[in-house]
């Protein structure tokens, strides 16, 4: 087993005494609470075995995004998440098997609703959306271009994403605060 | 290509939607130094909020992948941009690598590793 560096340890050490309950806030809206606390312990696991390839700045990030990605491998396998069919975990769990079975379909399907979800997008925000990240214009050239801000841009583009988001949760059947209420009864 | 990162699975609509905002406005802009202080601080002070810009920057730099369909988008008539040559996918814009690509590649780097640890 590789030694970790001691610094790092000592650091890993202060950060999961200073977050740790943080951490656990965060995971409890996710799961039930046993859970929180075996997922808690395997990604600290996780991260100090592989403190040598970690950089010091980087290793909270790190823990989090490893004790995310646990959550939600659990998540999708929670035997009481399959009993509610409709909803959005259930339809990633059939996605996923679609995926295994023919990732080329999986993939098609994917880009398709994006694209219908940018086409739906209201015109002058729709068009804003495609010249900066289809087109890869600069925020300032469209600004140019269009005659307004770049603020008014930003403001597109914020616009743009959250519409987008709401329609590819609504095509998954996926329905404000449902993965909440069913987690709660988990 | 996934969706997941779109979605933010079991975070809060709020912290994702203000996750989207700081995407679009550090998306090849640039900021000052209290936005940037705003940004960080933001950024560091719920495990949710990591979570949700990370997912949410991914997203967003996949939409690059749409570069190769995007005749199958539907401009406005009424608005056009003198004709460029195309961007390769993943190639920075002129404006070279702007806050967000740095943070992104940080915590992609991150994510990678926590992937493969997984």
């Amino acid at each position: 087993m590789i030694t970790a560096d001691p610094v790092k340890k000592i650091q890993f050490e202060k950060l999961i005494e200073q977050y740790r309950s943080q951490l656990i806030a965060a995971l409890s809206a996710m799961l039930q609470n046993s859970d929180v606390e075996e997922i808690v312990q395997e990604a600290s696991l996780k991260v100090y075995l592989n403190l040598e390839t970690i950089e010091i700045d980087a290793i909270k990030a790190y823990w989090y995004r490893t004790a995310r990605n646990l959550a939600i491998s659990r998540l999708r396998h929670q035997k009481v998440v399959r009993h509610f069919a409709a909803d959005i975990t259930e339809a990633l769990l059939e996605l996923q098997s679609r995926a295994d079975a023919d990732k080329v379909y999986y993939d098609a399907w994917s880009r398709q609703l994006l694209i219908d979800a940018i086409n739906r997008l209201p015109p002058v925000c729709r068009n804003v959306f495609i010249f900066r990240q289809i087109d890869g214009y600069s925020k300032k050239e469209i600004a140019e271009q269009m005659n307004i801000s770049v603020h008014t841009v930003d403001n597109h583009l914020t616009h743009g994403m959250k519409l987008c988001r709401r329609y590819l949760k609504e095509t998954f059947g996926f329905h404000e605060g449902s993965l909440e209420a069913l987690l709660k009864k988990a | 290509m996934s969706l997941d990162e779109w979605l933010g699975i079991g975070l809060p609509d709020d912290i994702v939607e203000e996750a989207i905002v700081w995407v679009a406005k550090l998306d090849g802009g640039e900021i000052n130094v209290e936005e940037k202080q705003a940004f960080f601080a933001w950024l560091d002070s719920a495990p949710e909020h990591q979570w949700a810009y990370e997912e949410i920057s991914e997203a967003w730099s996949k939409l690059r992948g749409l570069q190769a369909v995007k005749e199958s988008l539907i401009r406005s008539e009424v608005l056009h941009l003198p004709a460029r040559s195309p961007i390769a996918v993943g190639e920075p814009n002129h404006t070279g690598y702007s806050l967000l690509s740095w943070v992104s590649i940080c915590l992609m780097i991150v994510g990678m590793f926590a992937g493969v640890i997984d």
